[in-house]
């Protein structure tokens, strides 16, 4: 029989082969026992093996091999079983037991189906059914177009064994290709980077000060931070100590709202290319003799090596680079430091250097690094650390007094803020005109009298003209039409023989007056200028005059207002439906009404800290031996037989000079106007914005439509120029020619005049508001003895 | 190679860090601020042991090892906030994350409190800020 090419490969029926008519199918079922056979219910398929489907015109027989082995009960079986799998034919049975290889024949009945080889019923510890060399009869070929050709195993219980054996005799190969589907594939790229273990590491010395050193001072005298007067300086540059290098002078400098800088000059123990030396690490400290209680003054780098070509020595001055420290620091960061208000109007720094800078005019602060290079703002009022130096602490003929300055005092500062930004006017006007219908046509004792009649046509072709200068129709046109009637004489003598009769259709035609909404859209520029003056009224009142300075800021909201004012579909699209005035003042992102509010505040602080800055600009200055722990955030109280002054240190030297042995430290601190009063930042409250106080007259609100008759006895010379309005005449009725030519006659018409738009309305505008807001501003001691 | 990331001074991760502490005798403890970080670009850090799953720790460290009467690394607390100072332990490790991405972004800000304890005026060079192993890749 030929293979079976193209009929679903049968489930089991794997690794066969065929040879002529025969099918060799070389299979062994088998089952091994384990936990799950308890769960196996008699008469269930333990495995089961299916031939091909096939087409019998008869009954033929069918021959295959068997042996059988197994330790079990139930039996093997050989079924016919139709394509619906209903009602199948036993064909063979056989006990599962100890049967060695016999041939068995089964008679197949006429008809589509296929044969199925099973283990039913099996329940005991191993089974092994083998089967062999099945010849089938000859079947009708399948008509499946196509070869399927697919492999399925499926034990019937999931701990079902299902070996597959095959025996290498004297047949022919057959061999089975397994074509499956195109499988789904899942990728994901898989980088692999080879990279080296590391770690960081920071060597931490703990240098303990013996307490005495930063003690001392309030007339101690003494030299607290070198007791014996024995001291060197400590310089590492690059990590190296360099200090038994050194020549002449070690010197630190460090001012509020400045980098701390250094000098000093050594002689390097081998040639050195100095352009090298540019941006290496130093740090200098000073300690007792013998590098005992040393404290930082400086940790910074070299900025500007240079050397002396005849000796040799190199001279450093050094920077802690500051201005780069504050300008690597986040915008959140300096905001959580610096507190304090700022607004963009003020002006957008360049870097956020010049950002902390800018935040900082709003704080009575100064800005530093610590010995470690840490970012610091010190308050001018804080009193963290504090101490008194009286005469005996410093030395002699070193103490110095300057006072305030009237030049750098200040005793008001004028805030100017101006926001500018577009107002978004709606004005709704109305257009109306009525008369009565007697005005028109009316019984007299003569006849009838009439007037030539305002039409349809005449309204909408007026009001089309009255767009034209900016407005447009905001509602339909309500038309009053007369209604139709006849007018008769109020006596006998008719004068038009009767009666004058409106129509029906003359009624459609004509009216008696209308009534329609004109809207017109537009955009002002409005600037509001608050002016605001703080001003600290004692220091005026003392210097006799103000001593003033301006500040301002400018915030505009942007608007493309041509835009809207040409396309009603642009937003904001408020429309006005009644006579009167509609706005919307567009406040943009970051340009808003609250913004401009920000903006102010943050002028008002910058006025005070200004006010108070300006008082600080007297200076008690004096020397100290060596004090590396005294720094910018120290409060200093100088008590002498001829002074008392208090103030922050706002300068500081150190100054060690190893040749001398001196050691000295020079302060300044800042002191302001007499009084010792503290005064703290003012909370405000801000003015009411500007308002305008413009309001248009009513005819803003109106169309002139005047009324004009022509053919009257009084009537003037038309003049269309001043004749706005209906224009009409009276009908010729029964005029003599000599009365009709001595009249003046007028065009039949309507115009509409639109009203104007003020300049106050249209033009830009500024409004202004001015405030003064005193203040108090805080006082030092400061005590000419 | 060694890694980019290293102790600064500031957030910006300009000023590399010159570590160590002062304490005036018998005010207890000195705090300081530290950030950790890489100025790089680019670039991610993860513990060595587990990339991505182990934590990268900064902990207290002998250079190289203890000595008597000198500094210990219980001399050193560290925490990630200068409130959980007062809760630190001297010595512990701390937990400052699994991944680390280079840039002033993802500088992370260590609080170090140094003790005095049984220390007497002097300087002592025992003790080091030291991290556990870690791989530096490309992020």
């Amino acid at each position: 029989m030929a293979w079976p090419e193209g009929d679903v490969f049968p489930e089991g029926w794997s690794n066969a082969s065929a040879m002529g008519s025969k099918w060799y199918v070389d299979y062994d079922f088998s089952h091994s026992a384990d936990a799950s056979l308890a769960a196996v219910s008699s008469g269930m398929d333990m495995a089961r093996l299916r031939s091909p489907t096939l087409t019998l015109a008869s009954s033929a027989d069918a021959t295959f091999w068997l042996r059988l082995d197994g330790n079990a009960s139930g039996a093997f079986t050989v079924d016919w079983v139709p394509p619906d799998d209903d009602a199948s034919t036993l064909l063979y049975i056989a006990p599962i037991g100890s049967m060695e290889w016999s041939e068995q024949t089964v008679s197949i009945p006429a008809g589509t189906g296929y044969l199925l080889f099973r283990i039913v019923g099996y329940s005991g510890t191993e089974v092994q059914a083998w089967i062999d060399d099945v010849v089938l009869p000859e079947s009708s070929a399948p008509t499946v177009a196509s070869v399927s050709w697919p492999v399925t195993i499926a034990p019937l219980q999931a701990h079902a064994f299902w070996p597959i054996i095959i025996f290498d005799g004297a047949r022919v190969l057959w061999p089975v290709t397994v074509v499956s589907a195109t499988p789904d594939v899942a990728s994901v790229p898989w980088r692999v980077q080879v990279v080296h273990e590391s770690s960081a590491s920071l060597v931490w010395p703990i240098a303990v000060l013996d307490a005495a050193v930063v003690g001392g001072l309030d007339g101690a005298g003494g030299w607290s931070a070198a007791p014996d007067g024995r001291w060197q300086p400590v310089v590492t540059l690059d990590g190296a100590d360099i200090a038994a290098r050194l020549t002449g002078a070690v010197s630190v400098q460090h001012a509020d709202n400045a980098a701390r800088t250094a000098q000093f000059a050594y002689l390097p123990a081998s040639a050195v290319q100095p352009m090298s030396l540019i941006g290496r690490p130093v740090q200098i400290a000073f300690a007792q003799s013998g590098g005992v209680s040393a404290q930082t003054l400086f940790t910074g780098v070299i900025e500007t090596p240079e050397i002396d070509v005849q000796t040799g020595v190199i001279t450093c001055t050094c920077t802690d680079q500051a201005q780069d420290v504050w300008a690597a620091m986040s915008r959140p960061a300096i905001d959580a430091l610096v507190g304090g208000r700022w607004h963009p109007a003020l002006g957008e720094p360049a870097d956020n250097y010049e950002y902390m800078r800018a935040r900082l005019e709003s704080v009575p602060a100064s800005w530093a690094l610590d010995a470690l290079r840490r970012p610091a703002i010190v308050l001018w009022d804080a009193e963290a650390r504090s101490v008194t130096v009286r005469a005996a602490d410093v030395v002699d003929g070193s103490l110095s007094v300057s006072l305030p300055s009237r030049s750098e005092l200040r005793s008001r500062v004028t805030c100017t803020l101006q926001y500018r930004f577009p107002r978004l006017r709606i004005r709704g006007a109305s257009a109306r005109y009525a008369q009565s219908r007697a005005f028109f046509v009316r019984g007299t004792l003569e006849g009838v009298e009439a007037k030539q009649w305002l039409t349809r046509d005449m309204i909408m072709g007026a009001l089309e003209g009255a767009q034209s200068s900016g407005w447009t129709l905001a509602a339909p046109v309500e038309i009053e039409h007369p209604r139709p009637q006849t007018i008769e004489p109020t006596s006998s003598i008719g004068g038009l023989g009767g009666g004058y009769t409106i129509t029906a259709k003359d009624a459609q035609s004509w009216a008696l007056g209308f009534k329609a909404l004109l809207r017109a859209r537009w955009a002002q520029s409005i600037t509001e200028t608050r002016t605001v003056t703080v001003v600290w009224p004692q220091i005026e009142a003392q210097l006799g005059t103000p001593a003033a300075e301006t500040i301002g800021a400018t915030l505009e909201s942007e608007f493309d207002t041509g835009k809207w004012e040409a396309d009603e579909t642009v937003a904001p699209t408020t429309f006005a439906t009644f006579v009167g005035d509609l706005h919307e003042d567009y406040e943009s992102d970051g340009a808003t009404a609250a913004d401009a509010d920000g903006a102010m505040l943050a002028l008002l602080d910058r006025a005070w800290v200004r006010l108070y800055g300006a008082s600080r600009s007297g200076r008690v200055r004096f020397s100290l031996p060596c004090r590396p722990d005294l720094w910018l955030d120290t409060h200093v109280t100088v008590e002498t037989d001829t002074l008392r002054a208090a103030g922050k240190i706002v300068e500081v030297e150190h100054v060690l000079d190893p040749a001398s042995g001196e050691a000295v430290t020079q302060l300044a601190i800042a002191v302001g106007m007499p009084g010792a009063t503290p005064a703290a930042q003012p909370l405000w409250s801000l003015p009411a914005r500007p308002v305008d106080a413009y309001s248009p007259p009513l005819s803003a609100y109106g169309c002139q439509i005047g009324t004009y008759v022509g053919g009257e006895i009084e009537s003037p010379v038309f003049n269309e120029a001043t004749m706005i309005g209906f224009v009409t005449n009276i009908e010729d009725l029964g005029l003599t020619d000599a009365q009709r030519n001595s009249r003046n006659w007028y065009p039949l018409q309507l115009s509409i005049k639109s009203p104007d738009i003020a300049a106050e309305s249209r033009d830009p505008r500024e409004v202004a508001s001015d405030t003064t807001i005193e203040v108090a501003v805080p006082t030092s001691l400061l005590e000419i003895l | 190679m060694a890694t980019t990331w290293a102790f600064f001074a500031d957030a910006g991760l300009t000023v590399p860090l010159v570590g160590g502490a002062t304490i005036i005798d018998g005010d207890v403890y000195t705090d300081r601020l530290v950030y950790f970080g890489s100025p790089a670009t680019g670039k991610k850090l993860e513990a060595a042991s587990a990339p991505g799953t182990d934590a990268i720790e900064v902990q207290p460290g002998y250079t190289p090892s203890p000595t008597a009467g000198g500094s210990d690394i219980t001399n050193l607390k560290l925490a990630l906030s200068a409130v959980d100072l007062d809760s630190a332990i001297g010595g512990v490790p701390l937990i400052v994350g699994t991944t680390l991405y280079s840039g002033p972004g993802g500088a992370v800000p260590i609080y170090v409190r140094t003790l005095e304890l049984t220390l007497g005026p002097g300087v002592y060079d025992d003790v080091e800020l030291v991290t556990n192993g870690l791989a530096e890749s490309d992020a």
